[in-house]
């Protein structure tokens, strides 16, 4: 792998840049406090009104064309149990019965549709989405059945289709969605014969309860339920007695749910992205550090084999010519030796002067 | 847990500690003997904490230093209960043939004789019980048993109001005398004032008030507590007359302070009315004395309010419900700057306070709440001050107040007859301007017409206020009654129907219910308020018979 520090640092950048972009989105959460779309609506619930007639439950029932309940709508004895939503029963009345006094108080239970939803959050296919008209709706089309959003959700609303194993879906409240176009109240808040559920715009419906509290101090407690609760819910309630006496979370903080992960989601990108480049490179520099220690390990041994080569050569060769000049010098001695001899053999009777024959 | 305990076994093993100790089934052992163990054990802690029982006499005991031993709680009517054949004289020293209050006087004693003296005293007693051969307390050494932190005992203690029926019924008594040469009733058996000449309490007539304008709450400088004051007049007195075997009031804690003894408490209902110099009537009128003063009436003056003195007597639960500090006047503290005397309250937040029950209107207020005013009471919204009528009060015209200057029984006397204007019984609207039954049709769907029983609710409404003295004071006008349902228009024989301001498409923007909530929040909001149980809130066939679908 052979890449430099320069195209290093350059990858990273390209990598940063890249994860700015896909960056963008889950900030918009993180640090930035959604107030909901503009107009969207919502749905004040009185609870100091409703009387547990069930009402909204049948209406509820009828409009969104679900199996007929095992017990008659009109049978308010079941309501000595708590009721539970399910995938037949998109809202629920419970009653409850407050320290302090000794009537009953009842309170309707239903997706709140928050502006910041957890389950549109958790859902990775975008089968739940939050509508500008306020709606947390859901697409079966695209939903795969994962039921992050039953885990995900802070009320514990979703309800899942688990008799069904072909074709199950997450059920929740629509806010009559359908309804809505057509210029219709939601089914509930029509079937409700004590206007405890009012419809309207959530900005409006935040002004109406605070004049009702306003008007009727003693009746109410000064906190409207899901104005702040999550990020803020469409569904608002209001109640003569604590909240938490009435069933409802109140532990559950005003952070909204995407924000509280934004943090986190925000950093994948760009671990991913410039992660990946930021180990790629470091990969390629300690492989590239390696090859070239062992280059260098090569390179220095190639040298050193060659000038022990070259200093071998030359003694080699030094040694050759002490060789020669000593074979050089053994022959002249020798043929000095050869000559003396010669000449003393030559001196005494040389006969045909062979010994001037050798000469030379 | 379990993952966790296997994963210790094998590290130990794994590291030769122990050779292993939670090798092989071991673990499983240790494992399952923590399952057992565990709900064991939290049982044991949960049941030793609050068994919850309610008691009226449980006694803190108080020493200065609590940080060595928590306080211990005594129980009273228990000890008393335990030795019936005992009188007070066990624990009470007497002093003057009266008993005192104070457990042998410990209360003098400083902190380190005090303990010793607990200490050797009550594990004393219980020593001496149990050799005895009774059931005892803790004896010493048994440190934790007395002192505890949370005793488990809830308190139902109530405090009990010395209201006009027991304060008549002690005035009455034939065994409570107070100098009878000297005087013709018997308030100085309980009355006193503190003299500080003669440095001792002595009774002046004309004087007596609420014992808790002098004994507070806390013990002062020289002055008891109220609880001290109160237990050492009454519980002697009780005691006396007990032991002459007169009929009397009680002696232990659940007699005066426990709910079912305050029910035991006779109650007169019609109490006569208390022979002092109280007024009939009073003018009020904060700028008069002033006014006097300089002998002419201010250019600006709130015109004077006639109070109904008597019959605001007959209306409370004691004298204390306005005289809260003092028989005097309310501007004697009460300045309309709000000086420290009056808790910094101003005058007129005393009288206009919608909050506190001892001002007028907080306290009227509290009587709308009753079940017979506030079917249509809670219906109505908070109306803010500056939107109240001053003039059903401050209705005395300065007229009458001339010549001046007044004494005092001039001013009774232009108050008593403006009160004496005002009606006694309430003027009802004759039954036949009163619609018998009323159809109400304009919105059928689901249901028939509804057969609204106009009259009869007209005259239940009447009924259940004719004996209320505030309601015939508020409700001038015959039509006013009509206005619980005929609201947000003039007073009229003739008001608007519902629908003429109740729409049928729904809500309005500014609150006003659509008319099918307008129908039912007024109509259940009634019925539940004036705990009214048939017809039900649920009991839709009651009131609107179901149409049969065919019809529809």
């Amino acid at each position: 792998m052979g890449i430099t520090r320069r195209e290093l640092l350059g990858w990273m950048a390209a990598g940063a840049g890249a994860g700015t972009f896909l960056k963008k989105n889950a900030w918009a959460a993180g640090n930035h406090h959604f107030t909901g779309y503009p107009k969207s609506a919502g749905v004040l619930h009185d609870v100091t009104r409703c009387i547990g007639c069930r009402k909204c439950e049948t209406a509820c029932n009828r409009v969104n064309e679900l199996p007929a309940p095992e017990t008659s709508f009109d049978n308010l004895d079941v309501l000595k149990d708590r009721q539970w939503l399910s995938d037949s029963r998109l809202t629920v009345v419970n009653r409850y019965f407050p320290a302090g006094t000794n009537s009953p108080v009842y309170v309707k239970t239903q997706c709140n549709h928050c502006l910041e939803p957890a389950c549109a959050s958790a859902c990775f296919v975008k089968a739940l989405k939050k509508q500008p008209t306020g709606a947390v709706t859901y697409d079966e089309s695209l939903c795969v059945g994962c039921r992050y959003c039953m885990i995900a959700c802070p009320f514990e609303v979703p309800a899942y289709e688990y008799h069904k194993p072909l074709t199950p879906r997450v059920m929740k409240c629509t806010l009559c969605q359908p309804r809505l176009e057509k210029g219709q109240l939601p089914g509930c808040v029509e079937a409700c014969p004590k206007e405890a559920l009012t419809y309207g715009r959530r900005d409006e419906l935040i002004r109406i309860a605070r004049q009702r509290i306003d008007k009727y101090p003693g009746r109410y407690i000064r906190h409207i339920y899901g104005e702040n609760e999550m990020g803020g819910t469409s569904w608002l309630y209001l109640a003569g007695h604590s909240f938490g006496a009435l069933g409802m979370r109140e532990d559950l903080g005003v952070a909204s749910a995407p924000s509280l992960t934004a943090g986190a989601l925000a950093v994948v990108p760009m671990v991913v992205s410039v992660g990946v480049v930021l180990l790629t490179g470091i990969h390629a520099i300690s492989q590239r550090k390696d090859k070239v220690a062992r280059e260098e390990q090569q390179e220095a041994v190639n040298r050193a084999r060659e000038e022990a080569e070259e200093t071998m050569a030359r003694k080699l060769a030094d040694q050759k010519r002490a060789a020669d000049k000593e074979k050089e010098a053994a022959i002249k001695r020798e043929v000095e030796k050869a000559l003396a001899e010669s000449a003393r053999e030559n001196q005494p009777g040389d006969p045909a002067g062979e010994a001037g024959g050798r000469e030379g | 847990m379990v993952p966790l305990l296997i994963w210790f076994s094998s590290w130990t093993e794994g590291k030769g500690m122990l050779n292993g100790f939670f090798r092989g089934r071991r673990k499983y052992y240790v494992v399952a003997a923590f399952f057992l163990l565990v709900p064991v054990v939290l049982a044991a802690a949960v049941s030793n904490s609050a068994s919850g029982e309610s008691r009226v006499d449980m006694l803190e005991i108080e020493l200065p230093d609590r940080t060595k031993m928590p306080a211990v709680t005594f129980l009273h009517d228990q000890h008393t209960g335990a030795m019936p054949d005992q009188g007070c004289e066990t624990c009470h020293p007497q002093e003057n043939g009266k008993y005192v209050f104070d457990y042998k006087k410990a209360g003098t004693l400083a902190y380190e004789a005090a303990t010793a003296f607990y200490h050797d005293d009550c594990a004393g007693c219980h020593r001496k019980m149990a050799s005895g051969g009774k059931e005892a307390g803790p004896r010493i050494g048994q440190c934790r048993e007395c002192h505890v932190e949370e005793t488990g005992f809830e308190s139902a203690w109530k405090p009990i109001e010395f209201d006009r029926s027991l304060h008549f019924r002690h005035v009455n008594a034939e065994a409570i005398t107070f100098k009878p040469e000297q005087y013709d009733q018997n308030c100085g058996a309980c009355h006193h004032v503190y003299d500080e000449k003669l440095e001792k309490t002595v009774y002046r007539k004309g004087e007596e008030g609420s014992c808790r304008y002098c004994h507070l709450e806390q013990k002062k400088e020289n002055t008891r507590s109220y609880r001290e004051a109160a237990h050492d007049s009454c519980v002697n007195c009780h005691k006396g007359l007990s032991a002459r075997g007169t009929k009397t009031g009680p002696v232990d804690c659940a007699g005066c302070h426990s709910a079912k003894g305050q029910a035991k408490i006779d109650t007169l209902k019609d109490v006569p009315r208390l022979k002092t110099k109280q007024p009939d009537a009073v003018l009020m009128a904060a700028w008069l004395d002033e006014a006097e003063k300089q002998d002419k009436l201010p250019d600006q003056l709130t015109f004077p309010v006639a109070f109904n003195h008597v019959g605001h007597e007959a209306a409370v639960g004691s004298c204390r419900q306005c005289h809260h500090a003092s028989m005097d006047r309310c501007d004697k503290c009460h300045t309309s700057r709000g000086d420290k005397e009056g808790g910094f309250v101003s005058l007129e937040t005393a009288m206009h306070s919608e909050k506190s029950a001892i001002g007028c209107i907080g306290c009227h207020e509290q009587v709308k709440e009753k079940a017979d005013c506030a079917g249509c009471h809670d219906q109505m919204a908070d109306k803010p001050f500056a939107d109240r009528d001053c003039r059903q009060c401050h209705a005395v015209p300065p007229e009458t107040l001339k010549p001046l200057p007044l004494d005092a029984e001039t001013r009774r006397e232009i108050a008593r007859t403006v009160v004496a204007e005002r009606r006694e019984t309430p003027e009802r609207v004759p039954d036949e301007k009163i619609p018998e039954k009323v159809k109400i049709d304009i919105m059928v769907d689901e249901y028939q017409a509804a057969e609204f029983p106009h009259r009869k609710i007209v005259h239940a409404l009447a009924e259940r206020t004719k004996e209320n003295d505030l309601a015939t004071a508020f409700h001038q006008k015959p039509e006013t009654l009509c206005m619980g349902c005929h609201h947000n228009s003039p007073a009229s024989l003739n008001p608007p129907r519902c629908a003429s301001c109740h729409k049928v498409a729904g809500p309005q923007a500014d609150g006003r219910p659509g008319l099918l909530g307008a129908y039912h929040g007024q109509c259940i909001g009634c019925h539940t308020k004036m705990n009214i149980e048939k017809p039900a809130a649920t009991d839709c066939a009651a009131c609107h018979k179901k149409r049969s679908v065919e019809t529809r």
